[in-house]
């Protein structure tokens, strides 16, 4: 149970706060609500350079990280298909500090052509070393075309292609920022050891004076319903085949997507699940094997994804998946299975609102989606499910209209 | 726009002068396992780590280590490894095995209403475990499987050569494990190795969450019997180093984009007195975001993502390494900056404003480690190790506060000879 309370600005900035007396520290979390779903396919990875040249310093500090350092503190950001998120982690007695950087980069970013070349360099060796120059690399470069043909997620959050990055102008990054980076774009989340009040106040005083901003209305291309199964097959320097295999699932708050998530966990999560004993103990046809959601705010992927063994035809390979996703198809679950999933979802929340920063980013996240407090419904959503409900969304699911097959071959 | 702050004008901020330690309570099992008792947070859960001075300085076989604790689950006298699973996932714990050059650790993640049962089993795959030949071949297979691929990655290529350089092959800090070392374990020197090493005389623990007697008491109830006291301490192992003569190697990948770069020494542990001001230089040259290494190589040229650099210590021995994976068509320029960097810290004094900001952070960062129940038991995990107290924190927040920039030039001359390095570069 995390203990929310929250409140906005005049200029539509939300901002929520947990309260946890237990620590040193304050975790500050602001969301964007952009990424790269945002994007125009003819530019795109470019939601997560912004997020780069978001380090770049702002109209009154030129850097962003030496004053964080300065005072203890420590900061990432990610990027992906829906949001942009910054985080900072800060000893509870220096937090003014983060409310002042943070406030300061949203007011106006500092617009420079030098750092706007260097985080390109950047950006493009960052593409190399994650998606170019390791085995299996490129995987997701190839899938997301391959799944959507329509909706911008047909494009990974790096980008499409080195050259659209390198192409990135000022101008860009100039309407970038007017577009998106608006208090009433964006979540601010605070988890730790400050009181409500206190945060009301500096989110006033550095936040408030902050103008409203003129945001585009999202209206996304939605992916048409796939009619007929995909197969993409490539040949790289790799050692092993793999066997890529995603499948279209409902959107992030659809009622079913507890249901999904809960199939992912029978099929993969931990070493009695049915993939890992039946496919990697039992019949040996995989090194490694995993089923996983992407669970995206737009209809997201269901994935499997198998690394081969070494001897294993690729036919005898998807069988074995095949027949994993036929028992669940018709039924084939113990009640005492689904208990053990939800078991380990408890566990897994339990854990996780141990920490700061994790309940920071994720009551941000559950805010964007409507209310911060249905964080706290999450574990009864999941314990609501029935084996019922799995093999209806199974059948659903899993049909090969719906399918779209990768096999990442080595070469002959 | 109506704003009437002055936002070029930072806020107020307080230096972190001291820290806290939390008292760490140590008691005795029945049969002399001592447990460490970390009693913090709120929630009902705990993290238990069980530690066997069985890591990679006394196996005889590379890898066997980690094969013999990351097997301790494939089966057991009462229970088949299927059922283990079952039972461990049903209970929703977490168990990590893991091993490191002294050691090998279960680490069990624990609710407080699921902790009794995995105890149970937990005692049971440590004292009775029976290594059957038909799970060992399927991990040793994947296993096998997974380093085939992992050597095509350039930056693991060059971390196994620079290990090789610094230590020697033969030497456990050196040592990389070749793909004809796989077949070299087999259950009979795993379960050798287990009698040997997996005995309470070889075993501490640490537990941290919240806790009070009862959880002492079950810690006591599954692993404080004799029964598994052999009263015959396995001999400390003794290795050699022996450095490569060759100070330079490049290992040509063909189709790589980028090349990973690996640049350093043998260098002094923690239980040198000059450790943490080597800590503090190293934390200027690569160890955070805004060091010199970041700022000139990834913020002025951008020839790559990240790059950084490591003061590891270990029991007998520690290195110093810089490591990045830089554009092949600009790896030359990028080595060129990082000596550079190097050089500039021993001709150079460090400037009050850098240093305050690397004080700072580097405060900020130890209060991390005493954060919160995991935090802390980790932070102990290491300290225990080399049978240091809560008192190495203080000489490192008192060696923090007074370094001065002469001192940390003088550590940049004693240790930072460009001609001791080592240059490693894959791609």
């Amino acid at each position: 149970m995390i203990d929310i309370k929250k409140f906005s600005l005049d200029n539509g900035l939300m901002v929520v706060v947990n309260e946890d007396k237990t620590t040193p520290f304050v975790a500050f979390n602001m969301l964007y609500d952009v990424g790269s779903k945002d994007e125009t396919p003819d530019k795109t990875g470019f939601a997560h350079l912004f997020e780069h040249l978001m380090f770049g310093g702002s109209v009154n500090i030129p850097s962003f990280d030496e004053p964080l350092q300065r005072v203890g503190g420590e900061n990432n950001a990610f990027t992906n298909t829906d949001i942009t998120n910054y985080y900072i982690t800060l000893p509870k007695e220096n937090i003014e500090t983060a409310f002042w950087l943070e406030s300061d980069r949203m007011l106006c970013l500092d617009f420079s052509q030098n750092n706007l070349n260097v985080q390109k360099n950047v950006v493009c060796e960052e593409f190399r070393q994650r998606y170019l120059n390791k085995p299996y690399g490129d995987t997701w470069l190839l899938l997301r075309p391959l799944a959507y043909k329509i909706h911008p997620y047909q494009w990974a959050t790096i980008g499409k292609d080195i050259e659209q990055i390198e192409n990135a102008t000022l101008g860009d990054v100039k309407e970038f920022f007017f577009k998106y980076y608006a208090p009433n774009n964006a979540v601010l989340s605070i988890s730790g050891n400050i009181p409500f009040e206190e945060v009301k106040k500096l989110a006033q005083k550095w936040f408030g004076p902050i103008e409203r901003r003129r945001v585009p209305y999202r209206h996304l291309p939605q992916e048409p319903k796939q009619t007929e199964k995909q197969i993409l097959t490539v040949h790289r320097n790799v050692p092993y085949p793999s066997i890529y295999k995603v499948f279209k699932m409902c959107k992030r708050l659809d009622k079913d997507y507890y249901v999904t998530d809960i199939i992912s966990d029978i099929l993969s999560n931990g070493k009695s699940s049915r993939l890992y004993k039946k496919l990697v103990q039992e019949k040996k046809l995989f090194s490694d094997i995993n089923a996983y959601i992407t669970g995206e705010t737009d209809e997201g992927l269901f994935v499997f994804s198998g690394n081969i063994m070494s001897g294993i035809s690729v036919d005898d390979a998807e069988s074995g998946i095949d027949e994993e996703i036929s028992k669940i198809k018709e039924g084939f679950l113990f009640d005492y299975e689904l208990t053990k999933v939800k078991n380990k979802i408890e566990s897994t929340i339990k854990f996780s609102e141990t920490n700061i920063l994790n309940k920071a980013m994720n009551i941000a996240k559950f805010e964007l989606f409507g209310d911060a407090d249905l964080i706290n419904s999450e574990f009864l959503n999941y314990s609501k499910v029935q084996i019922l409900d799995i093999k209806r969304v199974a059948n659903e699911l899993f049909v090969d209209e719906n399918c779209c097959t990768l096999y990442y071959l080595p070469h002959e | 726009m109506n704003d009437t702050l002055d936002r070029k004008i930072e806020p107020l901020f307080k230096v972190i002068d001291k820290i806290d330690f939390v008292k760490t309570d140590k008691q005795l099992l029945g049969n002399g396992i001592p447990v460490y008792a970390i009693n913090e947070g709120e929630h009902e859960l705990v993290k238990i780590d069980i530690i066997f001075e069985a890591g990679e300085w006394v196996q005889k076989i590379p890898m066997l280590s980690y094969t013999v604790v990351s097997m301790l689950c494939e089966g057991s006298t009462f229970h088949t490894a299927e059922e283990i699973a079952e039972i461990f996932d049903f209970l929703g714990s977490y168990i990590y095995y893991n091993t490191q050059k002294h050691s090998a650790t279960i680490t069990i993640y624990s609710l407080h209403k699921h902790l009794e049962e995995t105890l149970q089993l937990i005692e049971e795959i440590i004292k009775y475990p029976l290594f059957p030949e038909k799970e060992f071949e399927t991990f040793n297979n994947k296993r096998k499987q997974q380093y085939v691929i992992d050597s095509q990655k350039v930056e693991l290529m060059a971390q196994k050569y620079f290990c090789r350089a610094i230590f020697g092959n033969a030497h456990p800090y050196g040592m990389y494990p070749e793909l004809k070392d796989f077949d070299k374990i087999n259950t009979n020197n795993i379960r050798a190795f287990h009698s040997q090493y997996f005995i309470a005389e070889n075993c501490k623990i640490i537990i941290a969450g919240k806790i009070d007697d009862s959880h002492l008491l079950l810690l006591d109830r599954y692993l404080g019997d004799i029964d598994w006291q052999k009263l015959v301490v396995p001999t400390p192992a003794n290795h050699v180093i022996i450095p490569s003569d060759d100070k330079q190697l490049t290992i040509e990948k063909k189709d790589a984009v980028q090349s990973a770069i690996r640049i350093g020494k043998q260098t002094i542990n923690r239980y040198d007195p000059d450790f943490p001001k080597f800590q503090i230089v190293n934390t200027i040259l690569g160890g955070y975001f805004g060091s010199r290494l970041m700022s000139n190589i990834r913020e002025e040229k951008g020839y790559t993502y990240g790059i950084g650099s490591g003061l590891v210590s270990y029991k007998n021995a520690g290195y110093f390494v810089i490591t990045s994976e830089v554009g092949k068509n600009v790896t030359q320029e990028a080595i060129k900056e990082v000596y550079f960097e190097i050089e500039r810290l021993k001709t150079e004094l460090v400037s009050d404003n850098e240093l305050e900001v690397v004080r700072n952070y580097m405060m900020g960062n130890l209060l991390r480690n005493f954060d919160g129940p995991f935090a802390l038991s980790d932070t102990l995990k290491t300290i225990l190790e080399y049978d240091f107290g809560y008192d190495y924190f203080e000489t490192y927040i008192k060696t923090l506060k007074s370094i001065t920039p002469k001192q940390i030039k003088s550590i940049a001359v004693n240790h930072l000879e460009k001609s001791s390095l080592y240059e490693i570069i894959a791609g």
